[in-house]
């Protein structure tokens, strides 16, 4: 069943259509959550969240845009609503690590996993909008023009702040930059 | 080429395609720029990871859970459509009272009003219609009155009184 049916359908309040857009999405909005949370208690809490907004908003969605941008929308509000109310006890658990580990102690799977634990924290330290843009493009994998459409944004706009966002972040993770070197 | 114009096309090339001069002008200068080099790695690794990390699964009966607070939340959905319209039946019942008022005004006569002397006048009509089944009668007192009258229309109308 296409998916503007299957929309269609959940607007006439069909919960087994709606469920199959559930199936459909439920990771990318986990994922989308757990990226920007790191928490998977909090990410699942989120994710459930996204889509009873969503099945609230639906027959106000008018199909003019794709229904996954319309549901990345409804994500990033939901995040970033969580985010402004939890803003204090977030600080706290982020800003934890402040020594360099040494690369000889890791191998293999594990090095792999401490660089993107490294990465995470340092990608937390960033402004929210940064965090959005990273989490949109280098992990959701998403191209510029969902991007723009999803952040109300210009695609020149995606570009700058995705260029500020990844400068940013190396420069945040300059004490562990002779990590990420080493693999070429 | 600058190192900051170099970083910007380093970024991009990761994300698409770059015109063919600018792919050009980015290979001659990252043969000749070891920081760019070194910048281009770090990215390279860095976005790389991040891209293949693999998350966990969310937690079981993701749908099961979520269908329950669906139907909760289906009745407060149906109050937000009763409000929404129940706000657009105000409007809309005042422009029907409206608009039965006017129809009432134009299609139902009205009663008729009770002209002014003047007006009875101008339409060239008795002012004294409602008096003259009085004064025909022909009692005493009324008698009385229609003298009152006539004298003021005669030269030598004189009041009397006839008991």
């Amino acid at each position: 069943m296409e998916e503007k049916e299957l929309v269609q359908s959940a607007q006439k309040e069909d919960k087994d259509s709606f469920g199959i857009l559930v199936e459909r999405y439920r990771n990318k909005m986990f994922y989308l959550a757990y990226s920007m949370t790191n928490n998977r208690e909090t990410a699942d809490d989120l994710a459930q969240e996204v889509f009873i907004k969503a099945y609230r908003a639906l027959p106000r969605f008018n199909l003019k845009s794709k229904f996954s941008t319309w549901l990345y929308r409804i994500a990033i509000n939901t995040i970033k609503d969580f985010h402004r109310k939890e803003s204090g006890i977030e600080k706290v658990s982020l800003n934890q690590r402040t020594d360099v580990p040494d690369a000889k102690n890791f191998k293999g799977e594990e090095e792999k996993q401490e660089k993107l634990k490294l990465i995470r924290e340092n990608i937390n330290k960033l402004p929210e909008k940064h965090r959005i843009i990273l989490t949109l493009r280098d992990i959701q994998g998403k191209s510029y023009s969902e991007i723009a459409d999803i952040l109300k944004i210009a695609p020149g706009t995606v570009d700058s702040r995705l260029f500020r966002a990844r400068k940013r972040l190396r420069k945040l993770m300059a004490p562990y930059l002779s990590l990420f070197r080493r693999e070429s | 080429m600058k190192r900051k114009k170099a970083e910007r096309l380093i970024l991009r090339s990761m994300d698409h395609s770059l015109n063919p001069d600018e792919k050009e002008n980015l290979l001659r200068h990252l043969k000749e720029c070891p920081l760019c080099r070194k910048k281009q790695e770090e990215y390279k690794n860095i976005l790389g990871i991040l891209g293949e990390q693999e998350f966990p699964e969310p937690k079981p009966y993701f749908w099961t859970r979520l269908k329950p607070k669906l139907k909760r939340d289906r009745s407060y959905e149906s109050w937000l459509a009763w409000k929404k319209w129940g706000l657009r039946a105000v409007p809309l019942s005042l422009l029907i009272l409206i608009l039965f008022a006017f129809l009432v005004t134009v299609f139902i006569p009205s009663e008729q009003t009770e002209l002014s002397r003047a007006e009875i006048l101008l339409q060239n009509q008795n002012p004294f219609v409602d008096t003259l089944p009085l004064l025909e009668e022909g009692r005493v007192e009324n008698e009385n009155i229609h003298l009152i009258f006539t004298s003021i229309n005669g030269e030598n109308g004189t009041r009397r009184y006839f008991p």
